[in-house]
């Protein structure tokens, strides 16, 4: 037994190994148990370590705990469709085929709605949605026969040691610092880039031929918009500041956020119902358009501005609900 | 060789249903993970570190044992005593396992298949 395991500052790759051991268990499991099993593994570990270990001892003791995946299913018994054994490789393989299989499918059936600008909106979010739903339910059920069919997971051996997961930098309730920097860019980046496109004519930037110097948006609509661009760019700046200063979610990058995700939403939302948004002009052009006053009615049509309306509240009520809830997270962790 | 790995893997199952038994029988002074993984093994009870620590804290969630963290030492550790329904439970339990063992024997006895 080591008792002077901890007291050596020259064993830092073999701490390090045995950290990101115990991180890759616990983070399989539940929230509510991962500090007190995280503190027990770290000292059995430590016990089962002869004294004055090598790197060589570290490796067996872990090999000997069994993998990660295995260790933590022992804690915690599977009890799902998925097992923990699997659950963090079907999450990233479901965020991956549902984002490219929705993108793909909303391109499809925003082209598939051209000319009508309420056709290619309606298209894009319905064929999106359905895309996201069929892809997340057919990853769904290609894991669940995975698990079924007994699968194992990679072997545990040295070679998979050195594969352990690094410790993330950002922990729970701390804001990362490159985030908070990258924020403050894009808003200025976002604000100079809306106002010089503005400016410019507010032209599709990729478009085909016919569309090439046209906009989208009516001029009278978009030089309106422009004070509401600096106050969203002012309100990304401000608050990505305050994310960057006070660096962890408290009860001020809280309120940040808050008022951040309500005028950028409140603003969409604002905008989207402006009669004049888009360039009527842009319609005429349209080779394919039955009769430009069947288009005109397609646009005045407030339908789909409702899907959109819908979807920027629910999206800004999950941001500050996601702030409100690390912010908690973060507080009750800190005590 | 094949006959070894079939006995092994009832010889596996034979013992996974003691070490419940096995681990209270040995928490009436309290002991931390590692120190009671070595007495077991002085005992001739062969127990993995994999299978003991999740078991204790499963022992621990159901009631049978209660635990401290004594952080007096050089390096903080969780020692695990026997609780007092722990040892209701380990009382019927000890009581079952040793009539298991008198009927296995009667029964091995009566139709002893090597004679």
């Amino acid at each position: 037994m080591t008792e002077n395991y901890q007291n050596q500052p020259a064993k830092k790759g073999q701490e390090d190994l045995i950290e990101r051991y115990i991180y890759d268990t616990v983070r399989r499991l539940p929230e509510s148990e991962r500090t007190e099993v995280m503190l027990e593994l770290r000292a059995n570990i430590a016990d089962m370590l002869p004294e004055s270990a090598a790197m060589q001892n570290v490796q067996e003791t872990l090999i000997q705990l069994g993998s990660p995946q295995s260790l933590a299913n022992q804690y915690q018994p599977p009890r799902y469709l998925i097992s923990p054994l699997l659950y963090d490789t079907y999450i990233q393989v479901l965020k991956m085929v549902v984002a490219i299989v929705a993108t793909v499918a909303a391109v499809g059936g925003a082209v598939a709605g051209i000319p009508s600008i309420s056709n290619m909106i309606g298209g894009a979010v319905w064929t999106g949605l359905q895309g996201a739903l069929q892809a997340a339910f057919w990853t769904t059920i290609g894991f669940v026969i995975a698990e079924k069919s007994g699968y194992v997971g990679e072997e545990w051996n040295i070679a998979a040691l050195s594969n352990l997961p690094k410790i993330p930098t950002t922990t729970d309730g701390n804001i990362s610092k490159i985030s908070s920097v990258v924020g403050i860019f894009l808003s200025v980046i976002f604000t100079i880039g809306c106002i010089y496109w503005i400016l410019a004519g507010g032209t599709f930037l990729f478009a085909p031929h016919e569309f090439a110097d046209i906009s989208l948006f009516s001029q009278v609509a978009l030089m309106r918009a422009i004070p509401f661009v600096i106050i969203m760019g002012a309100a990304g700046l401000v608050s990505n500041v305050v994310f960057l200063r006070q660096a962890r979610w408290n009860v001020a990058t809280c309120f940040a956020n808050i008022v951040h995700t309500v005028v950028i939403g409140g603003i969409m939302l604002h905008m989207l119902y402006w009669g004049d948004l888009f360039n009527m002009n842009l319609l005429e052009h349209s080779l394919i358009a039955d009769s430009v006053n069947d288009v005109r009615m397609a646009v005045g049509d407030f339908q789909w501005r409702h899907v959109v309306a819908v979807i920027i509240v629910a999206s800004s009520l999950w941001g500050i609900g996601d702030g409100v809830w690390k912010t908690v997270k973060g507080v009750r962790k800190r005590a | 060789m094949q006959n070894t790995a079939i006995v092994q893997g009832f010889i596996v199952d034979l013992r996974r249903g003691t070490l419940v038994l096995a681990v209270l029988s040995c928490l009436n002074t309290a002991k931390y993970g590692y120190s009671l993984l070595q007495e077991m093994e002085s005992g001739g009870v062969k127990i993995e570190a994999n299978t003991l620590y999740p078991l204790l804290r499963r022992l621990e969630s159901q009631g049978l044992l209660e635990s401290e963290w004594n952080t007096s030492q050089s390096r903080p550790r969780k020692y695990y005593t026997i609780s007092q329904n722990g040892k209701k439970i380990y009382q019927l339990l000890r009581a079952e396992w040793q009539r298991i063992v008198a009927d296995m024997e009667s029964l091995l006895n009566r139709n002893e298949v090597l004679q």
